[in-house]
């Protein structure tokens, strides 16, 4: 059972996911205001290419 | 174990819903907008040009797929669409044109070029298996070098020199439609038959499932019994078969053809799994998902233009796009370990 | 924080959903100038005298271009935009990345939009066939810009025209930059005139052409000519200047004279000239095309022997002229489809004419 908690080593991720992995320390709220931020960009980015018109 | 699942219809799973699509939502709403202030966008003629738009890229995406839920990828998909574009391309010029490559070639049907094309681009497919396979060289790398490689070759068999000049029956292949209906272009078949033939080949055959045993988990797959090297083979050689499908219907759409065709490609099949559901958690993905991500970019490219958007915009949008498709995909990543 | 988020998410959507229903955007942005924002402007301000019939008030016009990051057809669609807008038309410009399927599929969305005209500068003109059928399939009025097809496409459609430079002009007048010359592109006065060109890419005919013309009023003037390198530089001054770079690193000396098919390409060349520690119009020449703002400067600095113009604000407005009279209903028959703008010899003596 303590094999489940054990993080994965690196050999057994590609390189995305030893990309993903530098993330693990990062509270999830800090991704999920950040994907919010992106969102908002993406809406502020189309409200404006649409007055800039 | 502490949370309460949310199985029931309310406020809080509809939320979780929606955030988890949150691009999904936002190109629905922003078509919403198009429709309204603009004219034609529902019509017969918008709605064809977005299948004829979608289906070679959904074929791409749908190659790509395979590398994706096992954990690997495919950088070459672009170059890989070029240099079966000009493949085809070279065989089906007319006879008459004047800077014809292939001057000693008779006239030769679409079927045939198609068919030579797959079977080249299949090579270079297993040449892509083999590479990941039996020597371990991260896809990344692998299939990085082949995208130099295939564009190298691709101007070295072109000479550098767009190809033009084709016959009338290739070229109506991507602008005809069927019973002369607006809503049945020519192309929604090949893009109709790949989705039923990699829903069939991911859902029920044995393929399918060590696909995703892989994608989940490889050593695990291979203790199992899985025979990991011939799986990827396979799924490396289906996605060039692909690629050479969407490569030809491409230098139909587009007239011609030459090295700087599918250039990026791979970027945007590659984000339109993620949008779609295959993530880099490996062993998911469906279809369907690969289905909607296509289509998100597609129609956000339709109403940027229907909007009458600055281009410059039109990058930023995209990109935006792809980062958070990224990072939604990177949070469940963390969220499921 | 996945509640506040989720909160957020939906707040943004209601806005944009509440912008949706608001319809047609306001104008409370400053008054813009040329921003044409309402879809019925007033009368056009000028009537060619010889158009059978006047548009119909404004209109919309689709532009489509095959590059975005080309900086003449920058300058170009700027100056097409200001021309359109200011007769009151309403313009969407578009940017096929040199991707010609992309540009096919930019072209079937202005066509199922309902653009009254198109302006294309196709991005591989060997694929013109597939756009010819396309605009002809709907029946919309055409002006190929830039980039020319052969004269046999053009000729299955009639509401079609092409304006842009007889390219061949170029070249010959490139070439009659270095025979301006004190001593005629022969620095070194061994009888020949020792050159590299610095092409843009072959397949369209301005390189082409420019390439051969360029030369060839070079030999009909009489002189010997002496090929020390051709490349391909795609039209980047990055190009340019690593091939020149590497042409000089080859010849040295023996280079008098640099030819290249455009000024992007012919300002990077003058980096690596300078960094060669040469000085152009003492122990070299230099010449491009197109008279960008640039290459204009570098000219009356003495940086550049010369570069012709390729007159963008002239093609655009003869462009606009045709389009024009395409919507007025003319047609055009076959071998008559061509209209040519002329290009301009841009030395130190007249360069300032041209800067702004």
């Amino acid at each position: 059972m303590d094999e489940e908690k054990k993080r994965p080593d690196s050999k057994d991720l590609n390189a995305i996911e030893r990309f993903y992995e530098r993330f693990r320390g990062i509270p999830l709220k800090y991704l999920d205001l950040f994907i919010g931020l992106c969102v908002a960009a993406l809406v502020i980015v189309l409200v404006m290419g649409m007055i800039n018109r | 174990m502490g949370e309460t699942k949310t199985t029931a219809l309310n406020g809080k799973s509809v939320l979780k819903f929606i955030s988890d699509h949150a691009i999904i939502f936002l190109i629905i709403l922003l078509a919403l907008f198009t429709w309204a202030n603009s004219q034609n966008f529902m019509s017969k003629d918008n709605v064809g040009n977005l299948i004829s738009n979608v289906a070679p890229r959904f074929i791409i995406a749908c190659g790509v797929s395979g590398c994706l839920i096992t954990k690997g990828t495919d950088l070459s998909a672009g170059r890989q669409v070029g240099l079966a574009a000009c493949f085809a391309a070279m065989m089906q010029q007319t006879l008459d044109y004047s800077a014809r490559v292939f001057d000693w070639m008779p006239d030769m049907h679409w079927v045939f070029a198609l068919l030579i094309s797959v079977a080249i681009m299949g090579c270079i497919g297993a040449v892509n298996g083999c590479v990941i396979a039996f020597l371990k060289v991260p896809p990344f790398i692998a299939t990085l070098g082949m995208q130099t490689l295939v564009y190298g070759a691709c101007q070295v068999i072109t000479g550098n020199q767009p190809i033009g000049g084709f016959k009338q029956n290739y070229r109506d292949l991507a602008s005809g439609n069927f019973f002369g209906e607006r809503l049945l272009p020519y192309l929604l078949l090949p893009a109709l038959l790949v989705g039923l033939f990699m829903w069939f080949l991911y859902n029920k055959t044995r393929h399918g499932k060590y696909m995703y045993a892989i994608g989940g988990n490889e050593n695990a797959a291979q203790v199992a019994g899985v025979n990991v090297n011939a799986s990827l083979i396979r799924i490396y050689i289906l996605a060039s078969v692909m690629y050479a499908l969407a490569g030809f219907l491409i230098g139909s759409k587009a007239g011609g053809a030459s090295t700087a065709t599918g250039q990026g490609y791979e970027l945007e099949a590659i984000a339109a799994c993620t949008i779609g559901g295959v993530s880099v958690n490996g062993g998911v993905g469906r279809i369907s998902g690969i289905l909607v991500g296509v289509l998100v970019f597609e129609v956000l490219k339709i109403c940027l233009q229907f909007l009458r958007f600055d281009p410059a915009y039109t990058f930023i949008a995209q990109g935006l796009v792809i980062i958070v498709a990224v990072a939604l995909d990177l949070r469940k990543y963390l969220a499921k370990k | 924080m996945k509640k506040t988020l989720a909160l957020l998410l939906s707040v943004l959507m209601l806005v944009t959903l509440l912008a949706a229903c608001g319809g047609d955007k306001p104008t409370d942005d400053p008054a813009d100038g040329d921003q044409q924002q309402t879809e019925e402007p007033t009368t056009p301000d000028t009537t060619e005298p010889t158009e059978p019939e006047a548009p119909a008030a404004g209109g919309t016009i689709g532009v489509c271009i095959y590059q975005f990051t080309d900086a003449f057809m920058t300058t170009y669609r700027n100056s097409l935009q200001e021309i359109l807008e200011g007769k009151g038309y309403q313009v969407s410009t578009v940017d096929g990345a040199n991707d010609q399927a992309k540009q096919n599929e930019q072209i079937n969305s202005f066509i199922t939009q309902g653009v009254d005209a198109l302006i294309i500068n196709p991005v591989m003109t060997s694929a013109a066939d597939q756009i010819i059928a396309t605009v002809q399939a709907a029946g919309i009025p055409t002006v190929l810009i830039n980039r020319e097809p052969t004269a046999e496409q053009m000729a299955v459609y009639d509401k079609l025209v092409y304006v842009g430079c007889d390219a061949r002009q170029s070249g010959t007048m490139q070439g009659e930059l270095i025979l301006d010359t004190p001593n005629k592109g022969d620095i070194n006065g061994d009888g020949k005139i020792s050159y590299i060109m610095v092409q843009g890419d072959p397949e369209n005919v301005d390189a082409q052409y420019r390439t051969e013309f360029s030369v060839k009023a070079l030999v009909d003037a009489g002189m010997e000519v002496e090929e020390l390198n051709l490349t391909r530089g795609d039209w980047m001054r990055e190009r340019g200047q690593e091939i020149v770079a590497n042409d000089l690193a080859q010849f040295g000396s023996q280079v008098e004279v640099v030819f290249c098919n455009n000024d992007d390409m012919a300002i990077g060349a003058l980096q690596s000239i300078q960094a060669a520690g040469r000085k152009v119009n003492e122990d070299i020449y230099l010449v491009g095309v197109d008279a960008l703002d640039a290459a204009l400067n570098e000219v009356q600095a003495g940086n550049m022997t010369g570069t012709v113009l390729n007159d963008a604000v002239g093609q655009a407005t003869a462009a606009v002229e045709q389009m024009e009279l395409l919507l007025g209903g003319k047609t055009y028959a076959s071998g008559e489809q061509s209209v040519y703008v002329d290009y301009v010899k841009v030395t130190p003596d007249n360069v300032g004419d041209f800067m702004k």
